[in-house]
């Protein structure tokens, strides 16, 4: 029972500097795989075939960008709407350790099968045509659709722990920095390539 | 807490909260009658009383706290600061 709630309840154990180093870790880890695999963050939990000349330094500056965005922004909210004084070393930390779960989106990146399908809708919709879904692409949905699910319910218990914030308030922030951070990194991924 | 025999401080039939209405000393049997509102610290669940008696044993140190009872920090300071809106409410 206590295992499960170490799974599901992470942050009621760790937070603080041990969460962020740990999340430093699965950031740069994430970085890595992803540049292994050529593809990159160009979005909140949207990733794209790495353009010709863009290494790994801007691949993990992206992916550094997709944890701190959100952070910060849960932290700005935490700081007006909490009742509680806020820590923004908890914030950074429990939301960087929450990005391990996005490993688990990239890994079956660096399957090649997988890989060529997914190149193949990325040059079918570049060239307009209509894409050909294999079978790798659809079992790579749903994987990635219950992982994304995780990830989305674990950086909440982040933000909500770090910031002591739960309930109808803490809910509506969570969902309005998110869609805010899915509108903004966009156009922070186009500076950056 | 030592006397894990809980003291109810809500009433089981209504919820309401419970007086002290009778005392008693155990030595000579004397009996004090009366209607005596619980003080502020036994209002709160037996959970909550260790965890005030943890923050006072490790001198108000949250950080310290953390440690002993191996949760994080915010974790901690929540817990105390939904014990300091509860006395609150108890204003």
């Amino acid at each position: 029972m206590e295992k499960l709630k170490i799974v599901f309840d992470p942050f009621r154990y760790i937070a603080g500097f041990k969460a962020l180093s740990l999340g430093l870790v699965f950031i740069l880890s994430a970085a890595l795989l992803l540049n292994a695999a050529g593809y990159l963050s160009d979005g909140y939990l949207h990733y794209t075939v790495q353009p010709e000349g863009v290494g790994f330094l801007r691949t993990l500056a992206l992916q550094l960008l997709v944890w701190l965005i959100p952070a910060l922004m849960f932290y700005l909210a935490g700081l007006v709407f909490s009742k509680s004084k806020i820590r923004i070393i908890d914030v950074l930390g429990t939301t960087a350790f929450a990005q391990l779960l996005q490993l688990f989106l990239i890994v079956p990146m660096l399957v090649p099968a997988l890989s060529e399908q997914l190149n193949a809708i990325s040059e079918a919709v570049l060239a307009g045509t209509m894409p050909t879904v294999g079978a790798w692409i659809i079992v790579y949905g749903i994987w990635a659709m219950l992982w994304l699910v995780f990830f989305l319910i674990f950086t909440y218990k982040a933000f909500s722990v770090s910031c002591n914030m739960s309930g109808g308030k803490a809910v509506a922030v969570y969902v309005v920095v998110t869609l805010v951070a899915m509108f903004v990194m966009p156009y922070v991924a186009r500076l950056l390539l | 807490m030592e006397n894990k025999s809980l003291l109810p401080v809500c009433c089981p039939s209504c919820g309401s909260r419970l007086q002290v209405r009778r005392l008693g000393c155990p030595s000579c049997g004397t009996e004090v009658m009366g209607d005596y509102p619980l003080p502020a610290l036994m209002r709160l669940s037996v959970e909550e009383q260790e965890f005030v008696l943890a923050f006072v044993r490790s001198s108000g140190s949250l950080k310290e706290m953390a440690s002993l009872l191996k949760l994080s920090y915010p974790t901690v300071r929540n817990k105390l600061d939904d014990i300091i809106e509860k006395f609150g409410k108890q204003d």
